[in-house]
């Protein structure tokens, strides 16, 4: 019966005559059939499916998910439409694990491929077939990629002496045995990095790196991301790209902030007010775009009799994106966005002693220490004053410092084992959650509030529209409560004495 | 799994054309099969261009599990695997009866391949023996090809006696009428007659046509190299009548 092919890769078209040359003496071949097939890869900007252990493959009109390591087929699905998004995907095994994986991102054609398979049958002097064999060229559709070929050998039963006769004569003209199908060699030939861009801070940094260095390296890696990610939001691809972009932008000031006494203070004053002009011609698109992301949400968030006003808000929000996306895309095309990267760039490629901070020689590791405990210690401080009957303000602070504190971790997360600071970022990371809920309700419901005026004024949409948005207020008023409410307890755990312990274990000894 | 036999105590009758042609069929519609030539003769594993030798012989064939794997080939046709003949099969008779259940023996060995097959076709030698009771012991379905003459009629007789005679199940012997020449008075008048007698006949009739005959030139079942002759179709509608009678 059928077995699985045994895959070899060889190189070029002489060492494949020169197997037929070597088959022919001890057995004859015959030319069966040939196949062609074509296939593209799929994947988002940042390799999710990938990154989880899967190729997404599109065959004509069904998309495969395929496992990483043995391009094992796990799920299918068959579609009219190219799929894009997760809410383009009919209901199927395929959907329900994509879910988690595609999230709001954009599936992308990376690559197409096109193998060409040529059949033989391998015979002996009984003209019996003692084996069968594939010869697979694969193309991909980057210009000038090197051409893969496999030959996939296939035994008969009964037959395995003839089989491993013949692998012999194929590891006699250089063909190498692999364990799985051309496709990586493939993309890689393409010039293609599976997983190569991530947002995540994933460089090394060493104890003994002057901070100065360290710094230098932190800020190329952002800019890098902030590069990595305009074409991104100039094509509108997913929302994605302006989140990364804006988080890089963001991360950027704060380093420039945090990391003390490391670049000449007027740069860096200057250079902060720069990258907050750019984050601040990112914001109102942001916005829309997290407003309609949740649009479901709101909509279940509203008695039945208001939901049918909602929708000319949603309308109103779709026209003022289009305005707010053009508005990006002539800004990032323009002159002095240009410029500001380039001065940047310029900038961090100088180490000029003399204008140097104090702190540019200091073994970064001192300053990762000081800065982290030193701002843990501000976080706790600020936290224990919060009582229920505190401003709301405080509480936006206190999410502020904890920001900080948390861009502060991951730059020098390389620093520290990475359990270690991969468990006390996460317990960070759920005060953040309370604290970030609780300030997007705040924005949202003012807002609103200032919407609800305008759209009185400007006579758009119907009283319902106007009776929608109020009920919509109401209803995140109340969320915001319950957040609040919560904040005690959140914040006792995150600043009780096992945390304490940890951080102090890890910043100040 | 399902066992048929294709057996006659006389040769020439058309057994290995039709355990090849039949096995070959019941592959082509799914099914997991494996022919088995218990000829010396092998006649079936010449037919697939297979080499006549059963590693370790008659002696292993008789000891069965890991011996049967060894020597399974895999024929030039999906799902089709064959389990060579040998010259040392001449004396499954001496080896069989040192067995304690001696008529049990091949469906023991038969046994172990349970999970890998849906159905095992056996080619069996031309003789009445210890050989032939194992057959009748292991089989689900016996096959019996009659050409079409009063003489092939009373063979069928003395096979159903045979049976009768070990208490076996009747209705496992089943007749076909094989090299038949409808021109011909007497194979039409012997058809009618055996019809008009007999339940346990199959409806098909497989023309006598030199194409079959051809089988050992090809190299091939016949509906490889002739799929569109009378007698291709023949073997089609047979395999039909086997395949009700098997699984239904």
């Amino acid at each position: 019966m059928i077995d699985k092919p045994v895959i070899f890769e060889i190189s070029t078209q002489q060492n494949i005559d020169a197997f037929l040359h070597k088959l022919n003496k001890g057995y004859r071949f015959e030319f069966e059939n040939h196949e062609t097939d074509t296939c593209a890869l799929f994947d988002t900007f940042d390799w999710r499916f990938f990154q989880t252990g899967y190729w997404v493959l599109v065959r004509r009109k069904t998309m495969e998910l395929h496992r990483l390591a043995d391009f094992s087929l796990v799920e299918t699905v068959d579609f009219k439409k190219l799929p894009c998004f997760i809410w383009d995907i009919p209901e199927s095994g395929f959907k329900a694990r994509a879910t988690s994986v595609l999230e709001m991102r954009a599936l992308q054609k990376l690559l197409t491929i096109r193998s060409t398979a040529e059949k033989f049958i391998i015979l002996n002097d009984d003209k019996k077939t003692v084996a069968r064999f594939q010869i697979i060229a694969f193309d991909g559709d980057k210009t000038g990629s090197r051409m893969i070929r496999n030959i996939e050998l296939m035994r008969v039963r009964g037959y395995e002496d003839d089989f491993r006769a013949i692998a012999k004569l194929l590891e006699q003209v250089g063909a190498e045995r692999k364990s799985h199908s051309a496709f990586e060699s493939v993309l890689v030939a393409a010039g293609l990095s599976p997983g190569g861009y991530t947002a995540k801070l994933n460089f090394q940094l060493t104890p003994e790196m002057p901070a100065g260095e360290a710094a230098r390296i932190i800020l190329r890696h952002l800019l890098n991301i902030m590069r990595l990610n305009v074409p991104g939001i100039k094509a509108d691809i997913d929302t994605e790209y302006l989140h990364d972009f804006r988080v890089a932008i963001r991360r950027t000031r704060s380093a420039l902030a945090q990391i003390k006494d490391v670049f000449p203070a007027e740069a860096t004053r200057e250079f902060r007010n720069k990258f907050a002009e750019i984050g601040r011609m990112t914001n109102q698109l942001r916005d829309l775009d997290v407003y309609l992301l949740d649009a479901d949400a709101c909509r279940a968030l509203l008695p039945d009799a208001l939901k049918p006003g909602i929708e000319p808000f949603f309308d109103y929000l779709l026209t003022e994106r289009k305005k707010a996306l053009a508005k990006i895309r002539r800004w990032l095309n323009s002159k002095k966005y240009q410029q500001v990267l380039s001065e940047w760039e310029a900038f961090l490629q100088t180490a000029d002693a003399a204008s140097m901070g104090s702190n540019e020689h200091l073994p970064v590791i001192d300053l990762a220490n000081t800065r982290i405990y030193k701002k843990y210690r501000a976080v706790l401080k600020d936290g224990k004053k919060i009582t229920p009957e505190t401003v709301d303000d405080d509480l936006h602070a206190l999410r502020i410092d904890c920001k900080k504190l948390r861009y502060l971790m991951e730059f020098f997360a390389s620093l520290y084992p990475a359990d270690d600071i991969g468990a006390l970022i996460k317990q960070l990371k759920k005060l953040q959650d309370n604290l970030g809920r609780f300030n997007d309700y705040c924005v949202q419901a003012e807002t609103l509030l200032h919407l609800i005026d305008r759209f009185h004024e400007e006579k758009t949409g119907t009283y319902q529209t106007i009776a929608a948005l109020g009920g919509l207020v109401g209803a995140i008023l109340m969320e915001k409560q319950f957040v609040r409410s919560e904040f005690q307890v959140t914040f006792s755990k995150f600043a009780g004495k096992q945390n304490k312990r940890h951080f102090l274990r890890l910043f100040n000894e | 799994m399902k066992i048929i036999a294709i057996y006659h105590n006389k040769g020439g009758v058309g057994k290995t054309t039709t355990a090849v042609n039949l096995s070959y069929l019941a592959a082509k519609d799914g099914l997991k099969t494996l022919l088995c030539d218990l000829d010396p003769q092998s006649s079936s594993t010449f037919y697939f261009r297979i080499k006549p030798k059963f590693k370790s012989g008659v002696k292993g064939f008789i000891k069965g599990g890991k011996n049967l794997e060894k020597n399974i080939k895999g024929t030039d046709y999906p799902n089709l695997d064959l389990l060579p003949g040998d010259l040392t099969f001449r004396h499954f008779e001496n080896r069989l009866a040192a067995d304690n259940k001696p008529d049990r023996r091949l469906l023991k060995i038969l046994h172990s391949l349970d999970t890998d097959y849906d159905i095992i076709f056996l080619d069996c030698p031309p003789n009445i023996s210890l050989v032939a009771e194992n057959v009748f012991v292991a089989a689900d379905l016996i096959l019996t090809p009659l050409i079409p003459t009063p003489l092939s009629t009373r063979s069928f007789e003395q096979i159903n006696k045979l049976l009768k005679n070990r208490r076996k199940k009747l209705n496992k012997l089943v007749a076909f009428f094989s090299m038949a020449e409808q021109r011909k008075t007497l194979h039409r008048d012997t058809i009618k007659s055996f019809f008009r007698d007999n339940k346990q006949v199959l409806k098909s009739i497989i023309p006598y046509r030199s194409d079959v005959e051809k089988m050992g030139v090809h190299r091939a079942p016949l509906p490889v190299f002739a799929p569109r002759s009378s007698a291709a179709k023949a073997f089609e509608s047979l395999w039909k009548e086997v395949k009700s009678k098997l699984f239904d």
